[in-house]
């Protein structure tokens, strides 16, 4: 794998119950989904792991350390992030994209 | 004295005095400080814990209590804010976190020390597991 491919991979970190069962902190995917819904599909492949929590929902997604929805764009490079509901949360649900 | 010394995540503990005294020098105007401080129980419910481990997501959660400070400050008029949160294991009755909100007068510190630890357990991205006898479990849901 060339430098130049790998510094445009989707950088895909987990956290707390998602990092525990997938037992990875971070995984690399390759460019191609275009929105959080169609990466979160190439992840559920890839880590087979963690398909069933991901069909579940009851989390919310970050791209580059920001909220954002499902529909949202995601290009080359970009760090998404999957939250499962913070420590102090007392209602997880009608947070999509705060 | 920058933004970076009013906010702060870290394994270590705090001084609640230090801080304060950090805080009262931004300012001849303050007349209030109010704070918040979160510590750990021995207990979640029914079950009795031994200890809990804060995991935070390293740059986002910076941001977010960035975010809230700034907006705090705008929205209540107040003139200083300190928010730290610990990560790592942290045994019962240990420090968590702290608000402390420097205002001319008691009033709007209330309320923007109330609006920032709301904000926080809402918008950060910051996990608690928790180590019982029986099991250790991520925290998802807490009132």
């Amino acid at each position: 794998m060339s430098r130049g491919l790998l510094f445009r991979m989707i950088t895909v970190k987990l956290f707390a119950t998602f990092r525990d069962k997938a037992g990875i902190n971070e995984l690399l995917v390759e460019p191609g989904p275009n929105t959080v819904t169609e990466l979160l599909t190439v992840i559920s492949h890839n880590c087979p792991s963690l398909s069933d929590m991901l069909a579940k929902g009851g989390f919310l997604v970050s791209v580059n350390r920001e909220f954002v929805g499902r529909d949202s764009k995601v290009s080359d490079g970009d760090e998404l992030a999957i939250l499962p509901p913070f420590s102090g949360g007392s209602n997880y649900s009608g947070r999509e994209g705060v | 004295m920058n933004e970076t010394t009013f906010i702060r995540i870290q394994t270590a503990t705090f001084s609640v005095d230090q801080e304060i005294r950090r805080l009262k020098k931004s300012s001849g105007a303050i007349g209030a400080i109010v704070t918040f401080l979160g510590t750990t129980r021995d207990i979640s419910g029914e079950k009795k814990v031994s200890s809990l481990e804060f995991e935070h997501y390293p740059g986002m959660a910076e941001k977010k209590l960035h975010q809230i400070r700034s907006e705090a400050i705008q929205k209540y008029g107040v003139i200083d804010i300190t928010i730290i949160h610990r990560v790592g294991m942290l045994p019962v009755g240990e420090n968590i976190v702290l608000i402390a909100v420097a205002a001319k007068h008691r009033e709007e510190a209330f309320s923007a020390c109330r609006f920032c630890i709301d904000e926080l357990k809402r918008i950060t991205p910051i996990w608690k597991r928790e180590i019982t006898p029986e099991g250790e479990y991520w925290v998802e849901e807490h009132p």
